[in-house]
Formats: C-alpha cells, structure tokens, sequence
C-alpha cells in the first residue's frame, strides 16, 4: 500500500534556511545542504526547498545549493520559488531537482505548467496553491500570500489539474506558521476536487496534526519549523501515525 | 565493471550515474548518447516523462537499434520509463494509438486505474525472487502512471495501488524495475548493489 508521505520544508534565503509565520519576519534555521542529509537518515520521505528571495543573485545559489542536495541524498526533493520560466525549471531539473514547485507564475501564465510538463513530464511540476479564506470561500494569492487574484481555489484546482500539474502543494495562509493545526476543510475540499496527489501545508504543530491532515484526504503532509526546531521527531512522528493506522514508511534503516 | 547509462532519454540521468558511482568508486560509468563501439557489462536506460517521447529521442539517435543489437552482449536495465519501453506496446501516446517500445520483454504498458494519478510516493515491494528476499516488505520510491501487463513468469517483484502490478521483472539478461533505487535511500542502494550481482552471475 502506499505510504502517506512526510515531507519537510526548508524556507532558503540566500543559501540558508529560515522559516517565516504567515511569510514574514523570518527566523535563520540552518544549512541547506547539512539539514537535507539529517532528515534523509531521519526516514523523511521527501523535501522541498524554497528559494523565498528568488533574486537574481540568490538564484545562483540556489541552484548551487541543489547541485549539493543532489549529490548529498537520495531521496526525492522539489524546488521552488519564483520560478517564472521554462529556462529557469529547466535549470533547476539539470541542477539535480526532481520537480519544480511554481505559484504565482503558474496564475500569471498558466501555460508555463503545460510547457514544463510537457518537456519534463507532468511528475516533475508540483503546483503551489496559496489559500486564504475571504468572502469568495477560499481565494487563491499570489506574491508570497500579498496579493488577492479573485479566483475561487475549486476553480484555480480544476484548472492546473487539466493542465498537467502533477501534484498540488496546498498552504493555508491564514494558518501558516500558527502551528495550530492544518486547515482540514481546506484539505478536504481540495481533496473532492483533485484527481492527483495533494500535499497539505501550513499550520503543522503536534503529531495530532498531521493525524488530521491524513484523514482528512492529505496525500502528504508538510512540515518546517517543527521539524527544522525539533518540536517533531520525524520517525517518533511516524510511529504515531502508524500506530494510528496510517500507513507510512518507517524502515529507513541500512541494509546488510 | 563497465556500464554505461544512456542519456538521450529524457530525465535525471545525473542522479543514477551518482547512484552507481556511490556504491562502488571503481565501476566505470559511461554516459551513452550514441552508438558505441565499446563494450560494456550493463546498460542502464533511466527515463522519466513519455513513452512516446522516449522512442521517438531513441529513434532519432539511432539507440533503439543499438540496444537491440547489445541485448545479447550487455545486461540491459531499464528504470521507471525504461522498463516501460523494454516491451512491445504502450498505450501512451499523443495519438491515442499504441505505440511500439523496443520489445526485449513480451507483454505491454497500460494505465493505472486508481483515482489518484500520478502513483507518487513510497510504496512496499513484495519480491518473489531469491535474490532479493531480504528487500522483501521494504518501501520504494515511485512516480507513474503507467503498469507493465505481463506474464506471471517475467515478475520478481510486485506492489499495489488499487491494483497489484508488476514492479520489477527479469528474463535473462534484461531487467526492468518500476520504481527509482536512485531515489529509495537505503533501500535503493542495496537494490542496484543486486541488481549488479545480477549482471556479473550473468556475464
């Protein structure tokens, strides 16, 4: 059966890890690259990075940075963050990347999922949804979470689905950074409308958490401070879960 | 040891070549884009994205008919997309009509019917094979939305998603294996070591 996925999340400003609440007043975190090979052997089951200056000059460390990654680990990660072109994602796969997350390029030209799909595969774009609640339900932002587009998530979701977009990484605004749980209606909402695998985010506190997530239709589930602080340890994590019925991977170990 | 990878597909060739060059410094690693002339022990043909696709970048690099030719010689691997292409027909194509793989396994590539595609994630793999016991039961990394239909005789391993398919298969001296060792950690390691061991008993 197939395994609900942890996956942790490192915020990368100009080469090292911070993580920020609700996308602002960061706090350092550490080194990319020695963070990456420590959740590896933590039984992580996947990563991602996310480049969130996305200025010209940080984007030449990051693609360092995932060069490094590659060469350090072996299990899947995706990079993100201001990715705008087909060059750049091409870039960043070359680099060693096994998928690109976009967000705001995606709403402004959404043909650029169809063009990285169609040259890397559907699997390697993971599309990033920022949803906060307003008068429309739940609204799709852009910007690092500043900027109201006036589309309706249900629909933004059908939409990149039908384009290509091999996974949907969903972070609820409103609940970033609190640690007081993942948006469960959010995840269950986009679970009904999602014929492919949905990665919840945002809010992650206690093991009890992700539990939730889980049950509410959450194929994967994110995490960063929580992980990055030691708030959560990631196989003490995943004992929980399985001691809950949820199926996940916990044999990390070496074999003989 | 000599073994090459082919390049010409589409997808991280870097991430198996430094898989491979992770478990023995020794192993000479070649990246194949062409037809060579030299030899070599194992020809690995990684690929991520589209069957079509693929055969049509073989086509145009004359690989297919170079791998064809090495099928006597070299042990042939194919990963994900690769083991897809190691058999007759695809039903994934931009035409709709089924298009041809290169054939060294009988049997066929058709679509996963869970609800949820693509097949993302780790998933457990029952290995019938001796050689792989000790793998039994371990979790996997796999990304598809495509399944190889096949005898029963042609299977080592299995898993399931809705459905129960074959993940890894053998016939003499091709194999074909479904998910990424390159990116199963521990677990993926330990399988391109057999995987190895495979090649040399059969060299």
């Amino acid at each position: 059966m197939l395994a609900k996925r942890i996956i942790a999340c490192l915020d990368v400003k100009d080469g090292v890890v911070v993580k920020g609440r609700q996308f602002e007043n960061l706090v350092y975190g550490g080194d990319p690259v020695e963070l990456a090979q420590k959740y590896c052997d933590s039984c992580i089951d996947e990563l991602v990075f996310l480049d969130i200056t996305a200025s010209l000059e940080s984007r030449r460390t990051m693609i360092h940075v995932v060069k490094k990654v590659a060469e350090k680990t072996n299990i899947p990660f995706t990079v993100g963050g201001g990715i705008r072109d087909i060059e750049t994602a091409s870039e960043l796969i070359y680099a060693g990347a096994d998928k690109v997350s976009i967000n705001t390029a995606a709403v402004e030209n959404p043909k650029l999922i169809e063009k990285i799909a169609s040259k890397f595969g559907s699997q390697a774009v993971v599309v990033a949804v920022d949803a906060k609640r307003t008068q429309l339900g739940f609204e799709v932002f852009i910007l690092s979470g500043k900027k109201a587009t006036g589309i309706k998530l249900e629909d933004w979701l059908r939409n990149v689905q039908e384009l290509g977009a091999g996974e949907i990484l969903l972070t609820s605004i409103d609940k970033d950074g609190t640690k007081e749980g993942f948006d469960l209606e959010l995840i269950s909402l986009a679970r009904k409308v999602l014929k492919i695998p949905l990665i919840a985010s945002g809010g992650a506190g206690t093991k009890q958490h992700f539990l939730e997530a889980f049950k509410a239709g959450a194929d994967a589930a994110l995490g960063a401070s929580v992980f990055h602080f030691g708030l959560i340890d990631v196989q003490d994590l995943k004992r929980y879960l399985s001691q809950n019925k949820i199926n996940v991977r916990l044999d990390c170990w070496e074999v003989e | 040891m000599n073994v090459a990878i082919v390049s010409s597909m589409p997808g991280n060739v870097m991430n198996l070549y430094r898989a491979l060059k992770g478990l023995e410094q020794s192993l000479n690693v070649e990246l194949l884009e062409k037809p060579s002339q030299s030899s070599f022990d194992v020809i690995f043909l990684p690929g991520v994205g589209h069957f079509e696709e693929a055969m049509r970048r073989l086509g145009e690099n004359e690989m297919d008919k170079f791998l064809l030719n090495q099928a006597e010689k070299s042990f042939i691997v194919g990963i994900c997309l690769g083991m897809q292409i190691l058999f007759e027909e695809s039903e994934e194509s931009v035409s709709s009509r089924s298009v041809r793989g290169l054939g060294l396994l009988e049997g066929k590539v058709t679509k996963l019917k869970a609800q949820v595609l693509p097949h993302v994630g780790w998933n457990q793999v029952r290995f019938q094979n001796d050689k792989f016991k000790d793998l039994d039961g371990r979790y996997f990394y796999f990304v598809h939305s495509y399944r190889v239909l096949c005898e029963e005789s042609l299977v080592v391993a299995t898993c399931e998603y809705e459905e129960e398919f074959p993940v890894v298969v053998m016939k003499d001296k091709v194999l074909g294996v479904q998910f990424h060792p390159e990116k199963s950690h521990a677990v993926g390691k330990a399988f391109l070591k057999r995987v190895l061991e495979c090649a040399s008993s059969q060299r």
